[in-house]
């Protein structure tokens, strides 16, 4: 099929980078994604007595980020260390650190919380000792722009710069708008893609919601009982594909298109028939020039939620159809480190190219049998070989809106 | 690549509900707004002047059941939508006529977002207990809150994103529209921006060496495709004619704190790749719409670098007038929006406190 509405731009990875609480590096995470290990266990970052479930996939701490300048380690947010640390594993990965190059590249990031656990203090302090005995200067670590703008002072970029804060497919929103820059001709190379902290305000309105399981999540398992929350972030080196191969830089994948819609339905539930899912995933093909058939994997939104998965289901069975469906490996990283919220459309894309690059698909924990009648070829209990050429990252959020991110192995 | 143009406008300002009171204040050149002592840290105080949006009867134009689900961003956001909406002469009547749901989307910028929420939301949670929290409002507290909602009333399907970058978040919003339009994703936007100066906010604000005169709004722009606009025989305001983002890495990501010579380096790149516009199509710039922001190394920067792009081309800013940050609420591009009819092309420009800066050229579709 041709490629009707896209530009003759190529986009190429040649970087990734990603943290969450299966490690702080790639070779970590991704070590232990492909050995089944899971990355959930009880929080101690911060205090969830009365809370339905006290899991959460909680990141490690980040030595790395202990050399930064003291004063730039006293602004920095929990957020902005992610990201800052995936964004520099991303940029060495890419051969960019201290290019010239990097300079001209912009960033783009998603968050959904940002600076808010430093924040909360704040509004603690306040409750328990009145505003006028409390340092308000935490506020300022609140806007989700903060960690776009922290990573781009740490590679010292001088592009554009766009922060999106469309909850859960920030990041993946993030990475489709920065790819759209570099097809453009704007600017040569983005650094894209999201993180998301733990914060008592998404524990404990996750928590208020009754969208969490006290148990470890099983995304797609017909026993499914609610998501656990994560944290990290996943970072992509984003470049102009024939900038890249004059560098020459290793490219890991070809970034091909992504789709994104809005259910405009309801804010917290998604359309009953997975409407806009659908929608973001045709999209994406359609721009693409590429058939349903063509898509060898899909890395599901999968929270682990009742009705999530289900109208996830739907929604790939009505642009992929029953025996296609049946057909497309499927996994949902969040079963082994958690949902990152806006941070998972990133880390989710980190996974994808890996799976890409490796030709192996790492594990859905917890499923054991798909709901009665759906037929769905979930990758479980273990990591599987699998040769494919092109794969779809799906991420979903509160507002209704979702992004399909598709990526095609590098030839 | 399609050409995009602003069909309808709607508006929230110190000035009151909708586009004549926003008009007749910027005539006026009045300050808006009120002193108001902001306690600071330490017992300190400080005086600034916040021009917020007036009350207005609401129900007047959304049913209570429908406000009654969303928060005060929400609802300022999706009226400020509706408005415009209406002003595009998208009443449900005509609706069938425009852009179908799929190829209808909404890009909102805000630089702090839905904070009142927020800290409702969290105050609960500190006084009270995580388990006690408040669904509604934890809801209500997610940043692209009002889009959803907007989305919702105006059943706008296409992609729905809301993006952040301090003041300058509106104008990186209508950006991102345009592109999105011209990219072929859509055919019709709901663009713009939105700002509210919640008691929090004031109160880390005041503690800052910041400006002292802020301001709110909530301001949407319609944004089409030339040929959709056309088809159905839609009034044009302008076109959306260039648009540049550049950035400065040493700028401070949480303090007003720049260095002169990088930040104007910055804003003269995104004005200048604003301003190319195309060779065929020689158009001068009639005006310049500063930011304006009331930092004088930040200002003193911006209007040269505005001179080394268009030297000689009259400057002007709306934040004098509605306050700093309500350009974040899109105030700043609905005046130049305005401004396009008396100067024919107009280059707008806008820049964030963490070194981001954003630039964009509306023009007379005639011009």
């Amino acid at each position: 099929m041709s490629r009707p509405e896209s530009s003759a731009i190529r986009v190429a990875v040649t970087g990734v980078g990603i943290v969450c609480s299966l490690g702080r590096d790639q070779r970590q995470v991704w070590g232990n994604a492909l050995e089944g290990r899971r990355g959930i266990e009880d929080l101690d970052l911060f205090e969830t007595s009365g809370c339905l479930s006290r899991l959460g996939g909680q990141a490690p701490e980040l030595a790395e980020m202990e050399s930064l300048p003291r004063e730039e380690r006293r602004r920095a947010s929990r957020t902005d260390r992610l990201c800052m640390s995936a964004a520099l594993e991303a940029v060495r990965q890419s051969g960019l650190e201290g290019s010239p190059v990097l300079g001209g590249f912009g960033v783009s990031l998603g968050t959904s919380t940002a600076g808010m656990l430093e924040s909360e203090i704040y509004c603690r302090e306040s409750v328990e000792k009145g505003r006028d005995a409390t340092r308000p200067t935490r506020v300022l670590r609140l806007p989700s722009s903060v960690p776009a703008d922290a990573v781009s002072r740490l590679l010292g970029t001088c592009g554009p710069r766009l922060s999106n804060m469309t909850a859960c497919a920030s990041s993946a929103l993030s990475i489709g708008m920065a790819a759209d820059l570099i097809r453009s001709g704007e600017v040569s190379g983005m650094v894209a893609g999201g993180g998301d902290a733990l914060c008592r305000m998404t524990y404990a309105g996750f928590n208020a919601l009754r969208l969490v399981d006290s148990e470890p999540p099983r995304p797609f398992d017909a026993t499914r009982n609610g998501l656990a929350l994560g944290e990290g972030a996943g970072i992509l080196v984003l470049e102009e594909w024939e900038q890249a191969q004059r560098r020459p830089a290793r490219i890991l994948a070809e970034f091909v298109e992504y789709g994104s819609s809005c259910d405009a339905h309801h804010m917290t539930s998604p359309h009953p028939e997975g409407r806009g899912a659908a929608s973001a995933m045709a999209q994406a093909l359609r721009r693409a020039g590429l058939a349903p058939e063509e898509v060898g994997h899909i890395n599901a939104h999968g929270t682990g939620t009742s009705l999530n998965d289900a109208t996830e289901t739907q929604a790939i069975l009505a642009v992929f159809g029953e025996e296609t469906s049946a057909r497309i490996p499927l996994t949902a990283s969040k079963s082994l480190f958690g949902h990152l919220l806006g941070g998972a459309g990133g880390a989710e894309a980190v996974i994808l190219v890996l799976s890409l690059l490796h030709q192996c698909l790492p594990p859905t924990l917890g499923w054991t049998a798909a709901d009665p009648g759906v037929r769905l070829d979930m990758v479980a209990r273990a990591s599987r070989r699998h040769s494919f050429s092109l794969g779809m990252s799906n991420s979903f959020g509160f507002g209704g809106t979702n992004c399909t991110l598709l990526f095609r192995r590098a030839a | 690549m399609s050409r995009v143009v602003i069909t309808g406008l709607g508006c929230l300002s110190a000035a009151g509900c909708g586009v004549d009171p926003f008009v007749a204040a910027l005539a006026s050149r009045r300050r808006l707004g009120e002193e108001q002592e902001v306690r600071a840290p330490r017992g300190r105080s400080r005086s600034l002047r916040v021009a917020k949006i007036p009350s207005f009867d609401r129900q007047a134009l959304l049913p209570a059941r429908k406000l009654r689900r969303m928060g005060e961003a929400s609802q300022l956001w999706t009226l400020a939508c509706r408005e415009a909406h209406l002003h595009a002469g998208l009443d449900p009547s005509t609706a069938a006529q425009a852009a179908p749901p799929e190829m209808r989307g909404t890009f909102l910028g805000t630089g702090f977002g839905c904070t009142d929420t927020t800290w409702d939301y969290l105050e609960g949670v500190f006084r009270d207990g995580m388990a006690t929290a408040s669904p509604f409002l934890f809801a209500e507290s997610v940043a692209n809150s009002p889009a959803g909602h907007s989305s919702i009333e105006l059943d706008a399907r296409g992609a729905c994103v809301t993006l952040t970058c301090g003041d300058a978040s509106a104008a990186a919003a209508a950006i991102a529209g345009e592109r999105a339009l011209r990219d072929g994703r859509l055919e019709l936007a709901y663009c713009g921006g939105l700002e509210l100066m919640s008691p929090p906010l004031l109160h880390a604000l005041a503690s800052l060496a910041g400006p002292s005169s802020l301001g709110e709004g909530a301001a949407c722009f319609v944004l089409e495709t030339l040929g959709s606009a056309r088809a159905r025989g839609a009034h044009i305001f302008a076109e959306v004619a260039g648009s540049g983002m550049a950035s400065d890495p040493l700028a401070s990501a949480t303090s007003w704190t720049a260095r002169p010579e990088p930040i104007r380096e910055a804003m003269r790149k995104a004005l200048d790749s604003a301003a190319k516009l195309d060779p065929e199509k020689p158009d001068p710039i009639g005006k310049v719409m500063l930011h304006a922001c009331g930092r004088p190394e930040s200002d003193e920067a911006e209007r040269r670098a505005a001179e080394a792009v268009c030297p000689g081309v009259a400057q002007d800013a709306v934040s004098s007038v509605m306050g700093t940050h309500a350009a974040a609420g899109g105030l700043a591009l609905l005046a130049a929006a305005l401004e396009v009819e008396r100067s024919g092309s107009v280059l707008l420009s806008a820049h964030a406190w963490g070194g981001s800066a954003y630039a964009l050229v509306l023009r007379s579709l005639a011009a």
